[in-house]
């Protein structure tokens, strides 16, 4: 079936897609966004920490299969894989995220300026720097809606106008940590939520939930692109958001330009739409995907792949840290935790290529609580009763998220043979975390467990980081931008090198992915990019 | 046999049509919170007959066995206390599905096990027996070739994990009766996490 031809498509509606699909529609131009799942809305799942366990949509799996190249003592070997899915809905994961919405550095987007070449990683400076992004952080923040407070954070770099919301108040867990903290001579500060402190954007504040990590908001406090940018794009009358929509193809003209792509509706029938511009935004495992399935003469491996960088440089955060546990209650579960950080160790410790910014965790529920054991304690018995009853209350964890060292070998590629529901060549991920991030790992435990015992642990326990591929939620890198075409898939503006129509808008530009969760840069360089393309196309 | 590879009881020799539907409700509510052994007492059949949608009675003695092990009662109620083989039960037909074949042939080869070792049942075994047997079951100790047709190490995994999902999850699953779990924590209702 055809369509009416639009200006612009952008395939993906999450924190990148929705930013962009927005920013083209208000300005004038006639979009349609695609988005392979439905609306999530608040249901009973807010009070069941089981089926919150299982996921807010669960992708299926059997339609949307993946494999993972292991390496083994055998060689490598191939095996059906469920990592690295993200959300599968509008808004994507910033419906269920924890909704920290950090800047990153100035360092962050200056890795090789500030620690020269590190052998076998990739590690890059970004094209852009932060100054050029500041404008664009600022849009997300106050369009978004975040709620923070910079002035007790000596590293964050400059910004020119306050958080739209102020921080939220810390709970007695937070101020363990904070006086912890101070003790030792560290800079702790409120983090940075998409979340409403106070009552933003006719939404209400948030009532602290004990869960909000993984959860739905039930009164739709917290901030993603689904209750923000994406109902304003609607409202503009210019954006065609069409759910239940799986794109399966870029399709290109003989001009060289992008002039459409094909996707299947709810109902298995085959569309074309066709537009002048066309952004992918389907996350950093799923947009390389698309690329890769599409050749043409001038791009026999995959558009925007003649120098093999589409799908590399795989990067998340390697999160470790450690826990402990208390003589006497330390919280009264008032969610949803995670209210303090510092941001001391990003950069600048010696001998470590980058750093993490730490954090209290989340509150969670009994469920959860009863896999969090020291290494030495039994995972059932009654001695495994005996710890879930005493330390519900006097139980915590501080994590650490460290910044990955891109390296090529880390990856996504499309399959040869093997084919998803719909036909297109599964996603394949191989390779694995770089050595050097077990050393920044073992790095901010150390830092962890000095926090713990500050703050008065009885009992500490580190928490390793995961050896593997990283093809986890704050997943980035794949198509990085950069000025240099053999070295980059993407401009400075996200346009893919060659194809002057087509854009990828989410966080697979990402040359570095920083110490911190990625959400906020990939929400303000969709802003960034769309500013840039309204421009090009008036 | 039903699909779920046990005989089922409900309804079995009274007629629907003059089963009152609010006694039904009485019926199903009975049976389903009574333990599987005691259901014999509505046995309309010679044959062995059980209320749970997967488990054989004798199959579901052995896992209320194991399940007690891994959460046991002690001043506080335990996992056959909050009926966690409910949660098990209920969640093979639905989620776990792919799971049932581990569990069939676990059991089997638990007992079978349990047999040449000790001569009894697990489920008629003394308790601190019982633990040794489940920590080498763990660590796939026990007698190989009773396990061929199921990996023990996974099987006590799977089950380990079933348990402390049924005892520390809402009730509205199947198990954690009564909250039990959520009260020996402290937890306050209303129960919104
Ligand atoms: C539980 C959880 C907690 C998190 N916590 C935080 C946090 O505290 N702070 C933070 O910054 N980040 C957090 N994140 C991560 C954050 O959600 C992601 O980094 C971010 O959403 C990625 O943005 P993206 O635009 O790259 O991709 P996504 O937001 O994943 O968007 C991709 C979209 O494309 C759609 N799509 C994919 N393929 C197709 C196709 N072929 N056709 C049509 N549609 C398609 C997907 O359904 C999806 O909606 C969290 C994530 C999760 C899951």
């Amino acid at each position: 079936m055809k369509h009416k031809h639009a200006d612009a498509i952008v395939v993906g509606a999450g924190a990148g897609g929705g930013v962009v699909a927005k920013e083209l529609a208000v300005n004038g131009l006639q979009t349609v966004l695609f988005e392979r799942g439905g609306w999530v809305k608040y249901d009973g799942k807010i009070h069941d920490e089981l089926l919150k366990s299982r996921g807010v949509l669960p992708i299926d799996r059997k339609k949307n299969p993946r494999v993972l190249i292991k390496e083994t003592e055998d060689g490598e070997v191939e095996v059906p894989t469920g990592i690295g899915h993200t959300g599968y809905n509008v808004g994507s994961g910033t419906v269920n995220y924890g909704a920290m919405a950090w800047r990153f550095m100035r360092e962050d987007f200056k890795m090789k300026s500030t620690y020269g070449e590190v052998k076998t990683t990739t590690l890059a400076d970004w094209p852009i720097s932060y100054d050029d992004l500041e404008p664009y952080y600022e849009k997300a923040e106050w369009e978004i809606g975040v709620a923070g407070d910079a002035s007790n954070n000596p590293f964050a770099a400059p910004r020119k106008k306050e958080y739209p919301m102020p921080a939220f108040k810390t709970s007695e867990l937070g101020e363990l940590f904070s006086d912890a903290c101070k003790r030792l001579g560290l800079h702790p500060f409120p983090v940075p939520m998409a979340r409403n402190s106070v009552p933003y954007n006719n939404r209400s504040s948030c009532i602290q939930n004990r869960i909000c990590l993984t959860s739905v908001c039930p009164v739709d406090a917290k901030n993603g692109t689904h209750n923000t940018v994406i109902p304003v794009g609607i409202e503009s009358g210019n954006l065609d958001l069409r759910i239940h929509t799986q794109v399966t193809k870029v399709v290109m003209g003989d001009n060289g330009k992008a002039i459409g792509i094909k996707y299947y509706d709810k109902n298995d029938l085959e569309h074309f739409q066709s537009a002048d511009i066309v952004v992918i935004a389907a996350s950093a495992t799923e947009t390389p995907r698309l690329l890769l399935t599409t050749t043409t003469a001038k791009f026999p491996n995959g558009l925007g792949n003649n120098y093999g960088w589409v799908g590399r440089n795989l990067q998340s955060h390697a999160y470790c840290g450690a826990a402990g546990t208390f003589p006497k209650d330390i919280h009264s579960w008032n969610g949803p935790g995670a209210t303090m950080a510092i941001a001391d160790y990003n950069h600048h410790n010696e001998g470590i290529v980058g750093g993490a910014s730490i954090h209290y965790d989340f509150h969670f529920g009994p469920l959860r609580f009863a896999k969090r054991r020291p290494p030495w304690e039994p995972t059932w018995g009654l001695t495994h009763k005996e710890f879930q009853r005493e330390n519900f209350y006097r139980y915590t964890n501080l994590r650490c998220c460290v910044q990955e060292m891109p390296n090529f070998n880390s990856r996504v590629f499309i399959h040869k043979t093997k084919k998803d529901y719909w036909g297109m060549p599964i996603v394949g991920l191989a390779g694995e975390r770089h050595p050097l991030d077990f050393k920044h790992c073992d790095f901010m435990s150390d830092r962890s467990e000095e926090i713990l015992k500050e703050a008065g642990a009885n009992r500490i326990w580190r928490v390793p980081g995961k050896k593997g591929n990283p093809a986890m939620v704050h997943q980035a890198g794949t198509c990085r931008m950069g000025d240099d075409p053999t070295t980059s898939v993407t401009n400075r503006y996200g346009q893919v090198h060659g194809i002057d129509n087509l854009y990828v808008g989410d966080a697979s530009t990402h040359v570095t992915n920083s110490g911190f969760n990625p959400s906020l840069t990939i929400m303000a360089l969709g802003f960034r990019m769309a500013e840039h393309i309204v421009e090009k196309f008036k | 046999m039903n699909p779920w590879g046990s005989e089922k009881l409900v309804f079995c020799g009274v007629p629907s049509s003059n089963f009152h539907s609010m006694e039904r409700r009485a019926f199903i509510k009975n049976t389903a919170l009574i333990g599987g052994g005691m259901l014999a007492t509505y046995s309309c059949t010679e044959r062995e007959t059980s209320s749970y949608y997967f488990f054989t009675v004798t199959e579901a003695s052995c896992v209320i066995a194991i399940c007690e092990q891994i959460i046991p009662a002690d001043k506080e109620p335990g996992a056959t206390d909050a009926e966690v083989i409910n949660y098990i039960d209920r969640e093979l037909r639905h989620i776990y599905k792919q799971h049932q074949k581990l569990y069939r042939n676990g059991i089997a080869a638990l007992q079978a096990s349990c047999k040449q070792l000790k001569g009894e049942l697990f489920e008629d075994l003394p308790f601190d027996e019982q633990t040794a047997l489940l920590i080498d079951m763990e660590k796939s100790k026990l007698p190989k070739t009773n396990w061929r047709d199921a990996k023990q190490g996974a099987f006590f995994q799977t089950i380990r994990k079933h348990t402390i999902e049924g005892f520390y999850s809402n009730p509205q699953h199947g198990g954690n009766k009564d909250h039990v779990s959520f009260e020996m924590m402290r937890i306050e209702p209303p129960y919104l996490f």
